[in-house]
């Protein structure tokens, strides 16, 4: 076990919400916050990638088609990279 | 004894699939690894080639790319980690090796919607065995 410092008014926070809810303890209460951080973030990555997309104005398809010839010349860096290393 | 989360490869078009739909079955698996309910690996050339794609498709900064990559749940794996299984790789599309590699090393199955890899997982089947 791990101890962090936080203010006395999350602390209160933290405590009030274990007690409203039916989490055992504090511990599972902020495993359940993380999750819920983690997917807002993740929201809001897919957010920028769809208002990218849409500004290009190509489909989805299309991007995937342009992605692929992308990763066809990276891959094809990654072995001349290493051609060039080996000598 | 509990069970220990599955373990799977996931491959640049089922993320960039998962971005693209965030409520669909690639970003369920996405919130399935959030849960900690399964563990996602990927190459570390897939995180480059998110980078790159983005980089030159999108009007982008580095930071807004930089934010999306991390909030993918992926465990990056280094290529000097499964280098030396780039020659057991069967898959001919040269991007993709890298993925099978990882595949290779950690002996589980591949999350993609190309047809292409033999050891492809069945998103359906994976989301029936976490129990959501």
């Amino acid at each position: 076990m791990k101890t962090i410092a936080i203010p006395e008014d999350l602390h209160r926070e933290l405590v009030s919400l274990k007690l409203e809810g039916s989490n055992k303890n504090a511990a599972e209460l902020i495993r359940i916050l993380i999750m819920a951080y983690k997917k807002q973030r993740f929201l809001e990555a897919s957010n920028i990638f769809k208002k990218k997309l849409s500004e290009k104005n190509i489909s989805f398809e299309e991007f995937l088609r342009r992605s692929d010839k992308i990763r066809g010349e990276l891959a094809n860096e990654r072995v001349t990279n290493k051609i060039s290393n080996r000598h | 004894m509990k069970e220990l989360p599955i373990r799977l490869v996931i491959d640049t078009n089922a993320l960039f699939m998962s971005l693209h739909n965030p409520f669909g079955k690639a970003a369920k698996i996405i919130s399935l690894a959030n849960q900690e309910k399964i563990i996602l690996f990927s190459p570390e050339s897939v995180k480059a080639e998110l980078f790159n794609v983005m980089k030159r498709e999108f009007k982008i900064t580095e930071e807004e790319i930089i934010f999306v990559i991390e909030s993918l749940p992926v465990k990056w794996v280094e290529e000097s980690i499964y280098m030396e299984l780039l020659d057991k790789t069967e898959v001919k599309h040269k991007p993709d090796k890298p993925v099978e590699a990882v595949a290779l090393l950690l002996n589980c199955e591949i999350l993609t919607a190309n047809y292409h890899f033999k050891k492809r997982a069945d998103i359906d089947e994976i989301i029936k065995r976490t129990g959501d």
